[in-house]
């Protein structure tokens, strides 16, 4: 038995599998059109380094699942290595990722099945999630061994549509590598499609559950990164190779679409309903990482302690099951599949960073903890990972690094409410919004003495500058009822009173 | 709840409105999706739509953060 209570019964084999399957989601199979419009057929090339890359992090990973072997992994890892706003900011990328990631699988699913059935897919994706959540509410113990015999069904589906492909694709003229959009292009795909590989370490996240951790868990880690290099390249390969990128490019579901030419309708339906039931798989997973993480940033008082209170009957976090749900849905009603992958991109490359920066500070920090891994070629391979990163991010979409960006500032903002006191956050939020209003202010009255033309060919009807004076109107009212002090108990600092955290 | 309550919790929400009003909006200038052309009814050249859209969504996040608290402070810590 695990420190956690569970029974260790995942073996090498389970477990590789367990990893496999973790990045098995139903999203990876629909960008894969996109990412060939801006790559071209040099995608083979970029989907194979992108597990390469991968696997530099996850020499990380198995480090320090080995030698931290305790639940929240990422979290965990930083909390010990950095703690405070490092190991906040650690797990609250781990949460925002995980939203991400269910809004992306679930959306993935939705186009999958619209490939055969029309219907509306971010509503059909907001139902995945939703029933998803409510199980997950229930209580649910972990199905490894059940997840692990779909992914192997989809595994040798996967094979199966190799093999004919290339069978198929025998009779058509030769493949040759082409990157229509240059160098740009195929870093801005390995940006894209980086999320392919995410969920082995989902091995890490099992560790009470694997028998043997410390041997099994850097084998099958390594094991399942190399399996997943041969099975993505060798599919990617295929597709391009029967399907021509411009018809590719236009699919909700280019692998069924691909499938169907080469396997018949039949067979593209088999495919897609694997992927389907493994991408199942990794919605759950995600759903229940979101609730686990928030709780784990309550529960260590990061975030309010209402986000950690577990349900009286079904033993599990709801309150932050049904918190990390009002976003999940947001980002999923977006319904744009291509926007919600940079997204995912984004938390995971600097998740994968933050991994590696870990490992560095644990070996300076705590060179005498026991490891019964070592990533190789230190600091070589951790650095590589941790510059790799940095250079991805750089290639991401403008509005998902905006977005991230935001993220971020709501990281800082829920911390320092913890630290620096909710009395002073009010003072200060509450003086960007009077500044907001002013300065807003000031441009209705550019607008309407003309000394600058705010031109709206579209909405003759409605003045700019009577927009503008509502909301400057808005933004001082709420700017100067966050700067008043409204009682004794929520006191500001110049009134002597006790911040009043939240 | 009394009138001040109801009158701030009235500007609290309008502030989320505008933030999500705003947010919503950079995302539309952002896509400028077929069916909407927001560029084309601002009249916005290409080269002020990542401008836009960062004033438009920090602006939003800040009127969102700001309208809870004002919600916050004013319908349920006066009241605790």
């Amino acid at each position: 038995m695990s420190e956690s209570g569970l029974k260790r019964e995942l073996g090498f084999l389970t477990a590789t599998l367990f990893g496999v399957g973790g990045t098995l989601s139903a999203g990876n199979f629909v960008i894969l059109g996109h990412a060939a419009s801006l790559a071209g057929t040099s995608l083979v090339i970029i989907v194979f380094l992108c597990g390469i890359i991968s696997m530099l992090t996850m020499l990380s990973y198995c480090e320090l699942s080995t030698a931290i072997p305790k639940a929240g992994s990422e979290y965990t890892w930083s909390k010990v290595a950095f703690g405070g706003f490092f190991s906040f900011l650690t797990g609250w990328f781990q949460w925002t990722s995980n939203i991400f990631y269910a809004s992306l699988s679930a959306l993935g699913i939705a186009y999958m099945i619209s490939y055969f059935f029309p219907l509306n897919i971010p509503l059909t994706a907001v139902s995945i999630i939703l029933i998803f959540t409510l199980i997950n509410i229930r209580g649910v113990k972990s199905a490894a061994i059940a997840e692990t015999f779909v992914t192997l069904i989809v595994m040798v589906m996967l094979a199966l549509y190799v093999a004919d492909g290339w069978t198929y694709s025998l009779k058509l003229q030769g493949f040759e590598l082409n990157a229509p959009n240059g160098l740009w292009g195929c870093f801005a795909a390995t940006a894209f499609l980086f999320e392919l590989y995410l969920g082995a370490e989902a091995i890490a996240v099992a560790q009470a559950e694997i028998k043997d951790p410390e041997r099994v868990i850097p084998r099958a880690m390594i094991l399942s990164s190399l399996i997943l290099i041969v099975l993505y390249t060798s599919v990617v390969y295929v597709t391009l190779r029967v399907v021509p990128i411009e018809v590719l490019k236009e699919q909700t579901s280019p692998i069924a679409f691909a499938a169907e030419l080469v396997m018949g309708k039949a067979g593209a339906m088999l495919i897609s309903g694997v992927i389907i039931i493994a991408g199942l798989a990794a919605v759950n997973s995600a759903i229940m990482a979101q609730s686990r993480i928030l709780y784990a940033l309550s529960r260590d008082r990061y975030l309010p302690g209402v986000l950690s209170a577990i349900h009286g009957r079904f033993h599990s976090p709801h309150v932050a099951s049904l918190f990390s749900l009002i976003f999940t849905v947001a980002v999923t009603l977006l319904g744009a599949v291509n926007f919600v992958t940079y997204l995912v991109n984004f938390g995971f490359v600097i998740g994968f960073a933050f991994v590696n920066l870990s490992l560095i500070k644990l070996r300076k920090k705590k060179p005498w903890m026991r490891r019964p891994f070592k990533s190789p070629l230190f600091p070589v391979v951790p650095l590589a990972g941790i510059s790799i990163s940095i250079i991805l991010l750089l290639f991401l979409d403008k509005a998902a690094l905006i977005v991230g960006g935001e993220s971020i500032m709501f990281a800082l903002l829920a911390y320092y409410l913890r630290m620096v006191g909710y009395s002073r956050l009010r003072l200060a939020v509450g003086g960007i919004s009077l500044g907001t209003g002013v300065f807003t202010a000031f441009l209705a009255f550019m607008a309407e003495t003309r000394l600058v033309m705010f031109d709206l060919p579209g909405l003759k009807a409605i003045p700019p500058a009577y927009i503008l004076i509502s909301v400057a109107f808005i933004q001082v009212l709420a700017g100067i009822l966050n700067i008043v002090p409204t009682s004794p108990k929520s006191g500001h600092p110049k009134n002597g009173g006790e911040d009043n955290k939240v | 709840m009394g009138v001040k309550s109801v009158l701030a919790s009235l500007v609290g929400l309008l502030q989320i409105l505008i933030g999500v009003s705003a947010i919503i909006a950079a995302y539309l200038i952002y896509y400028n999706p077929s069916y909407f052309e927001v560029r084309t009814l601002l009249g916005l050249r290409g080269e002020y739509v990542a401008f836009s859209f960062l004033i438009l969504g920090v602006v939003g996040f800040f009127s969102i953060i700001s309208g809870i608290l004002v919600i916050h402070e004013w319908a349920f810590a006066r009241e605790g």
